[in-house]
C-alpha cells in the first residue's frame, strides 16, 4: 500500500463511490464501505472530515438493537437541526478490497430522528486513521497510525 | 480547531463526573471530553462514560470485500427511479428493495445471495 519514509503509512484500499445524485454540486462525497458486527451486508457511509463525530442512521441503530435501550442524554447539532441522542461505542469494519481492512470500536451519535445516512466523522473514528484518496481512480486509503 | 476552551473543572473530584454529565446535556461533547482527558485517570467516573468518551479502538481485520463498481455504478444510474427505498444490490443486479430496512434484510435472508450484498438507503 502506500508508504512514508520507507515505512508503511496505510494498509488497505477500497474504491469508493464519489457522487450522490442528490447533490449535483461538483464537491467530493466520498462514500466508502463499512461492515457492522452483526450485520452481514456491506453498505456506503460517508467519509466527512468536517463533521465533529460520526452518526448513525435510525434504521441501522434500530437493526443493531441501540435504539429504545436508554433515553437521550445529550445532544448533536446537525444540517436538520439539534437532534437528542446518545453516543455509543459500535464495533465496524472499514473494509479494504485490497491489503488489511481496520475494525474499530468507534463511537457514533445515536438518534431515532436521524435519517440522513450514516456518516464518518473526525473524533472518535478518523482522528485514528491515515487515510488518503486517489480521486482519479476513486480509490480510498486507510491504515492505523503507528 | 477552536480557540481553548474555559472547562469548569474544580478541585473537587466528586463533581466532575456530574459536569461532564452537563456537558453533554448541552451538547457540549467535546468540551465533556477534554474535561475528561484533563483530569486523568484516577477520578472517579462512570467507567461506561469514560468508554464513550474516549477514542476509538483500531486493530486490523481479516474481513474483506471486493471492488463494488458496479453496484456503484448501479447506485448513480439508479437513484432516482429508487429514492427513498432501501436496496440489496450485488453487481449491477437488485437483489430487493423495501421500504425498511428491517424488511429489506428479511428479504435478503429469503435469498440467501451466493456474495455478501451490498445495501443502501437511496434518500
Amino acid at each position: 500500500m502506500l508508504t512514508l519514509d520507507g515505512e508503511p503509512f496505510t494498509t488497505g484500499r477500497s474504491r469508493f463511490l464519489d457522487h450522490h445524485p442528490r447533490f449535483p454540486e461538483p464537491t467530493a462525497k466520498v462514500f466508502v464501505k463499512i461492515i457492522f458486527a452483526g450485520l452481514d451486508e456491506a453498505r456506503v457511509a460517508q467519509v466527512d472530515t468536517a463533521a465533529a463525530y460520526s452518526i448513525l442512521e435510525a434504521d441501522v441503530a434500530t437493526d443493531l438493537g441501540l435504539l429504545g435501550l436508554q433515553e437521550p442524554w445529550t445532544r448533536l447539532s446537525t444540517r436538520v437541526g439539534v437532534l437528542n441522542g446518545q453516543l455509543i461505542r459500535i464495533p465496524v469494519t472499514l473494509v479494504a478490497d485490497e491489503g488489511e481492512s481496520l475494525h474499530l470500536d468507534a463511537v457514533f451519535f445515536v438518534s431515532p430522528d436521524w435519517r440522513g445516512g450514516t456518516f464518518l466523522g473526525y473524533t472518535g473514528f478518523l482522528d485514528r486513521l491515515r487515510i488518503a484518496l486517489d480521486s482519479p481512480a476513486n480509490l480510498f486509503y486507510f491504515g492505523e497510525e503507528s | 480547531m477552536s480557540a481553548p476552551l474555559h472547562l469548569r473543572h474544580t478541585e473537587d473530584p466528586s463533581d466532575v463526573e456530574q459536569q461532564i454529565r452537563s456537558l453533554l446535556a448541552e451538547g457540549r461533547i467535546w468540551e465533556a471530553q477534554e474535561l475528561l482527558k484533563s483530569v486523568g485517570d484516577d477520578v472517579p467516573v462512570d467507567p461506561k462514560l469514560r468508554d464513550v468518551l474516549g477514542p476509538a479502538r483500531v486493530r486490523k481485520s481479516d474481513l474483506k470485500d471486493f471492488d463494488r463498481s458496479a453496484e456503484f455504478r448501479w447506485l448513480k444510474t439508479n437513484w432516482e427511479a429508487y429514492q427513498g427505498k432501501w436496496v440489496a444490490l450485488l453487481g449491477e443486479d437488485l437483489l430487493a428493495s423495501s421500504d425498511t430496512l428491517q424488511e429489506l434484510r428479511a428479504r435478503l435472508a429469503e435469498l440467501h445471495p451466493k456474495r455478501r450484498p451490498l445495501i443502501h438507503h437511496l434518500i
